[in-house]
């Protein structure tokens, strides 16, 4: 018998009471085991922990303990048969990306009409070249090409991006409109991300040609949003935003809201939240909103040529983990922020809420496996952060094309697997493995197959974090369901609720 | 430091890391083509081995349709396909008019689906494997100004080639779009003609082409193909018909490998309502098997009460 290489033990300090007093360990944490492999997740007695350990020191365990352990994938009696489930799971990933929609990004300008302090393209916006029809076109023409290179077959979308694409302006108009007809005409879906400040002018546009859903964002209720997302005159832009944002949902177009928060913006949410609650946001079918957080990018400066020193300071900084106490903190006296937002930061809400199948997370970004940006320099690149930067470049598509495919497959394909250092880690499956790829590769040399990720206790602490938050309202639900009298739970609830986590031994 | 410091930053040839070189999209030359008789089907192609033998080792094996792309590629811009077959024998001087000669050098196909299917005024037509786009040029005109043609080819240089002729003769209703016609780059549902003109021999699952084919047919709609069988009567050579596929050189003159039986089963399994082929007679190839130049309709729906031709 041996202990799962995936299996991982949370502890988790829970409200008194949420729990029988029996669960709880020594230090008055209750421990989670959870198996990304296995799909399980559960909430154990100190005993089953116990267990577990002596299964791993190779000593004699009672047999009825260990069977539910077993059942649960937590050990397994052939350490080979374990490699082959996480084999097939890192190659069904492998498959998947191969398969997987490639998002082309084509930003027709930098230029954008706000000036929020925290914009990672900065300057960039400020002045740009503008694609004209002849580089729209080849950008169009170096889809097949690159999804050539990549034995790709999945069909392709395209999104509007920035600077700001949905500017109002004749020449705007007409690139976008070019964008959004070609990518009509060839059946490839259209998004866009946009500040949402002249949404509603563009809405007939994006319904001629079937765009279906656009992202905007909002940085918390009026009076903070407009100390922050201006024009660059200063005037405020939340009205013209929020009625962009009526405009288009009323009109049958998807409308992602990006609710950014930092530092000085958390303690806003609660009020933001009623806003949008009294908006009717919040049950609007055709609206969803979700958190972002402001971060450092100053990683997009550096480059593997410079000296080490600098490589790893600049690389430094992302979220901060204050940020992130504050924001758990804030959302755990604010059911309604839950509600809005749904916040989801270790990715285990459907597991622990919906009774969905614990999920591997073999990449933590999804920017090099699947996008692909056209910069109004006839550039291309591969992750939305570092456009217009040419030292991250990873080819041309006007006048010619060219692309080093060699340099982006890596990048491409990286994962748990093929970063040494996560191979060996025990929480690399609740990571996706070695952080930001392009801060890895600017860290180390050059190598996309290496790490740069927050330590392992940080990923650990994120996880018993987001459990601290959601385990309580599993088990009120839980409860919930329990005291209701026979004959009231539909089919569906009865499912949901057998299936839901917390499996309690 | 500021978004436009320069200072440590790397040129994109720089930033490459040793054996990653960044790709060129003009590969070196091959020919390919469609026979119509025997002896051009022996004589009148680069043997496809040596163009193999430009690729580096350890970039083999190379897929069919990257083969075939770079050799369309490479004629694309050498400007002429010095390939088997002429226009001029599918096509009237009056129908060649005014279509720029480079165009006629670099036009490939044997077939004429053209020629097999009434264009009307107002329709829109796309064609699979548009090359150099002389059958565009002639079906944009055949449509009118208030129809449609689109082109579709995997050779960006040939792409460009037919966006230049269509410039050239100020024909305004021809949109030419790189792309793969396993995946085509055109809206499901779009289209009421779909031509194929010696094309899809060279891929080799052409049950996945022809899915693409019926996906972009409007209901009504028809597909007018020409390709290169083998004869029924005279079955193809053992290593294709032990579903081995045809090899490279049957790839690089069109044949297709298969017979018309089996080509008729594989359009009405791909989606198509009916079917219709007819053959242009036969002519011996390899191993004692006879090749006939083939013209496929597939109907999107059952076959027209009244047929077009």
């Amino acid at each position: 018998m041996f202990v799962s290489p995936n299996t991982v033990t949370f502890s988790v300090e829970l409200p008194e009471g949420t729990l029988d007093p029996a669960y709880l360990g020594e230090s008055g944490k209750v421990s989670v085991l959870a198996n990304a492999v296995s799909g399980s997740m559960d909430i154990v007695t100190p005993a089953e922990v116990a267990a577990l350990e002596r299964v791993r020191a190779g000593e004699a365990v009672d047999r009825e303990l260990v069977a539910g352990l077993l059942e649960r994938g937590y050990v397994c009696t052939d350490l080979a048969e374990e490699e082959a489930r996480y084999r097939a799971i890192v190659d069904g990933y492998f498959q998947a990306i191969q398969e997987a929609p490639f998002q082309f990004m084509f930003i027709p300008s930098f230029v954008c009409n706000l000036a929020c302090p925290y914009c990672f393209e900065g300057e960039l916006t400020t002045r740009s070249p503008r694609m004209d029809e002849e580089m729209i076109e080849a950008a169009f023409d170096t889809i097949p090409e690159i999804q050539d290179r990549h034995q790709n077959s999945g069909p392709p979308y395209i999104t509007l991006f920035g600077g700001e694409p949905l500017l109002d302006t004749p020449y705007q108009r007409g690139a976008v409109e070019q964008i959004l007809r070609g990518s009509y005409d060839r059946g490839y879906p259209v998004t866009a991300i946009t500040n949402g400040v002249a949404l509603d002018a563009y809405v007939p546009m994006l319904l001629k040609y079937g765009c279906e859903e656009v992202q905007v964002s909002l940085d918390g209720t009026p009076r903070t949003h407009d100390t922050r997302r201006v024009f660059r005159n200063g005037r405020p832009t939340f009205e013209l935003i929020e009625r962009s944002i009526d405009v288009a949902a009323d009109a049958g177009i998807r409308v992602l809201i990006r609710v950014l928060i930092d530092e000085d913006s958390v303690d806003d949410m609660p009020r933001f939240a009623e806003f949008a609650q009294a908006k009717g946001w919040l049950d609007h079918p055709k609206i969803r909103l979700f958190n972002g957080f402001t971060k450092a990018t100053t990683f997009l400066y550096v480059t593997p040529d410079h000296p080490e020193e600098k490589r790893k300071r600049m690389v430094r900084g992302d979220v901060k983990a204050g940020l992130q106490e504050a924001f758990w903190r804030m959302v755990q006296q604010n059911p309604l922020v839950d509600r809005m937002l749904q916040p989801d930061l270790a990715r285990i809400r459907s597991a622990v809420l919906e009774g969905d199948r614990l999920r591997p997370n073999l990449q933590g970004c999804s920017a090099g496996t699947s996008v692909v940006a056209f910069d109004p320099n006839g550039k291309i690149y591969g992750c939305p952060e570092t456009v217009g930067r040419p030292q991250h470049a990873c080819g041309t598509f006007y006048p010619e094309f060219s692309y080093a495919a060699g340099y982006r497959d890596p990048w491409r394909h990286r994962h748990v697997d093929t970063v040494p250092m996560c191979r060996d880690c025990n929480v690399k499956l609740f990571c996706g493995g070695g952080g930001c790829p392009i801060k890895a590769w600017a860290a180390n040399g050059g190598d996309f197959n290496t790490c740069y990720c927050p330590k392992v206790s940080s990923i650990t602490t994120r996880v018993e974090t987001q459990l601290a938050y959601l385990l309580p309202m599993a088990l009120r639900r839980q409860q919930e369901h329990a005291n209701r009298p026979e004959g009231e739970e539909g089919t569906w609830e009865q499912m949901t609720r057998v299936g839901s986590f917390p499996w309690m031994s | 430091m500021g978004a436009d410091d320069t200072r440590g930053f790397v040129s994109l040839d720089e930033l490459i890391r040793p054996g990653t070189s960044i790709e060129a999209v003009v590969e070196p030359a091959a020919c390919g083509c469609a026979p119509a008789t025997a002896d051009e089907a022996s004589g009148c192609c680069v043997a496809p081995e040596a163009a193999l033998e430009a690729v580096p080792a350890d970039q083999r094996p190379v897929p069919v349709e990257t083969h075939v792309k770079k050799r369309y590629d490479a004629l694309a811009v050498q400007g002429t396909s010095t390939l088997c077959c002429s226009p001029t024998s599918v096509y009237t001087p009056e129908e060649l008019a005014e279509i720029p000669g480079w165009v006629l050098e670099l036009s490939s196909g044997c077939g004429s689906p053209m020629n097999a299917i009434g264009l009307r005024p107002g329709q829109t037509v796309v064609d699979f494997g548009c090359g150099a786009g002389l059958d565009l040029l002639i079906a944009a005109r055949r449509v009118g100004e208030t129809g449609r043609v689109i082109g579709v080819d995997a050779s960006m240089q040939m792409v460009r080639t037919a966006r230049r002729a269509a410039r050239e003769m100020g024909l305004r209703n021809i949109d030419v779009r790189v792309g793969d016609i396993r995946r085509p780059p055109v809206r499901e549902a779009s289209v009421d003609v779909v031509m194929s003109n010696c094309v899809l021999g060279m891929f080799p699952d052409k049950k996945e082409v022809l899915h693409a084919v019926a996906a972009v047919l409007r209901p009504g709609g028809v597909a007018v193909i020409s390709d290169v069988v083998y004869s029924d009567d005279g079955p193809p050579p053992a290593d294709v018909a032990a579903g081995e596929s045809a090899g490279a050189e049957d790839f690089a003159r069109c044949v297709v490998g298969m017979t018309e039986s089996q080509y008729r089963d594989l359009v009405l399994g791909a989606g198509f309502g009916s079917v219709d082929m007819r053959s242009d007679g036969l002519v011996p190839y390899r191993d004692g098997a006879q090749v006939t130049s083939a013209m496929i309709f597939a109907y999107r729906d059952d076959s027209p009460a009244r047929p077009c031709c």
